[in-house]
């Protein structure tokens, strides 16, 4: 499977989560990049970044950013930045869950790139809730 | 004039495959001027698709009355139709929901299509047609107006708790623009209205304010600089922010010392003032907006991309800005219908 479809279903990934997850919120704006029809919403950027899925209530009481990296990708100086836009955005929502999809064998890697990612940067973890998704078991912690 | 018979028209289930599409209609009429013989009904569906019908000049028009139509299971308005000295019966106004209709009745798209609500007038003259498409698309409904959009989409979203994409589908936009006019309706009524002395003064023409504020970096420069939300609708009430587009500037003027302590006093008009002005040279001047938009073009092109990089990871930097500024000019400019101008 090339590097692309490999990616986009890790991106799946992130929206069946979301779907399923978040049905009780009487459901979200859901935006992905996603390969749709033309001219389909696209996520908005975010400090400088387009996420792969940006999901948002309104009123705003939660606010979902999922992005997908796949092992090659995931340590790379452009994904610790845009993971890093992204939880400091979402540390200044009132509810904000960063949902990162991930192969299997990196799930522990992208767990420890988060922590890292949020001390490096001053960011409060217990406002941000993080979901590592690796299409085993998905870890969740506030 | 107009006939008397043809001023009265009836209200019926007409068999969309009698209905023969209007050729004629003003707004595919150029599209079809390429096909040498009588247009085929896909000729048609593809011209209404390609200029739009009921709605605004785009395909995507095209696509939120298709949805619309599927999730209310037909259409409410009914369409107007005349029966011709032939008995030919002719659509003069809703060729775009027929054609829809006509559509899911050949590709046996879930529903009843067979027939459709129509208007019926007996042998309407050519004047009494003009007058409906004159009424109809030069007149119009008389739209809206935003906050009253936004306070319905907030009640079908926090009262009758319907989805975004079914909000979407009946009502057609974008489901970052219902988003953004929900919450902008919730901050208004959360900030502005408590500070408002009584609700007589209570100001929905201030509504744009707060939807200006829905844009990226807004809040986030309100929060930075040491304000709340509160602030801003006390800045918006005692019209610090006027006219109501000045928000857009807020995110510079608030991050300038000079500037912020001018627009705390005078207002943001009087702020962007001292804010720094580019040094423009006479060229650039002189230049129209033709020649700059190729020159932006060009330098957009030839721009490093580590510089790019740069402008991308601070949206909130004076480079960012500056192109959002021109981005929100340029959109106002060619495609008012889209920036509410």
């Amino acid at each position: 499977m090339s590097e692309s479809s490999y990616h986009l279903r890790l991106v799946e990934r992130i929206l069946l989560y979301v779907k399923e997850s978040y049905h009780g919120l009487y459901s979200l704006a859901l935006l992905h990049d996603m390969p749709a029809v033309i001219g389909a919403e696209k996520p908005p950027r975010v400090r400088g970044f387009v996420p792969d899925v940006y999901a948002v209530d309104a009123p705003l009481t939660t606010m979902i950013i999922g992005e997908a990296k796949t092992s090659q990708d995931l340590l790379t100086e452009h994904s610790l930045k845009q993971i890093g836009a992204f939880l400091s955005h979402l540390e200044g929502q009132k509810r904000g869950v960063f949902v990162l999809s991930v192969p299997w064998q990196a799930a522990r890697r992208g767990q420890s790139l988060v922590t890292s990612i949020c001390r490096t940067r001053g960011i409060d973890q217990t406002k941000v809730e993080l979901v590592i998704l690796d299409g085993v078991k998905r870890e969740a912690r506030r | 004039m107009a006939s008397a018979a043809s001023n009265v028209a009836s209200l019926r289930f007409v068999p969309v495959e009698d209905i023969h599409l209007d050729v004629s209609n003003p707004r595919i009429r150029k599209f079809l001027e390429h096909y040498p013989d009588e247009p085929t009904p896909e000729q048609v569906f593809l011209a209404l698709g390609a200029a739009g019908d009921d709605g605004d000049d785009s395909s995507t028009s095209f696509e939120k009355l298709k949805n619309s139509i599927l999730t209310n299971g037909g259409i409410i308005q009914p369409i107007i139709v005349s029966r011709q000295k032939d008995g030919r019966l002719v659509c003069i106004e809703g060729n775009t929901r027929l054609a829809l209709y006509k559509n899911f009745l050949r590709e046996n798209v879930k529903g009843d299509w067979a027939l459709i609500p129509a208007l019926l007038y007996e042998d309407m003259d050519e004047a009494r047609i003009d007058a409906i498409r004159l009424q109809v698309h030069l007149v119009g409904t008389r739209p809206w107006d935003p906050y009253s959009k936004a306070k319905y989409l907030y009640r079908l979203r926090t009262q009758e708790l319907l989805p975004f994409s079914e909000i979407v589908d009946y009502c057609g936009g974008r489901q970052k623009e219902v988003v953004e006019l929900i919450q902008a309706y919730a901050d208004m009524e959360e900030y502005y209205r408590p500070i408002i002395p009584d609700d007589g003064t209570f100001d929905t023409t201030r509504f744009s304010g707060f939807v200006e504020l829905q844009k990226p970096g807004l809040k986030k420069a309100v929060a930075e600089a040491g304000f709340t939300l509160t602030n801003f609708a006390e800045w918006i009430y005692g019209e610090k922010l006027y006219p109501l587009n000045m928000v857009r500037w807020l995110p510079r003027i608030l991050r300038n010392p000079k500037a912020r302590d001018i627009f705390l006093k005078d207002g943001a008009r009087a702020a962007v003032q001292v804010l720094e002005k580019p040094d423009l040279s006479n060229a650039l001047l002189e230049a129209n907006v033709s020649q700059l938009a190729q020159a932006i073009t060009q330098a957009i092109y030839a721009m490093p991309w580590p510089e790019a990089e740069k402008i991308r990871q601070e949206p909130g930097g004076q480079t960012a800005q500056c192109l959002n500024e021109a981005l929100i000019a340029l959109t106002a400019l060619i495609n008012p219908s889209t920036t509410g101008q």
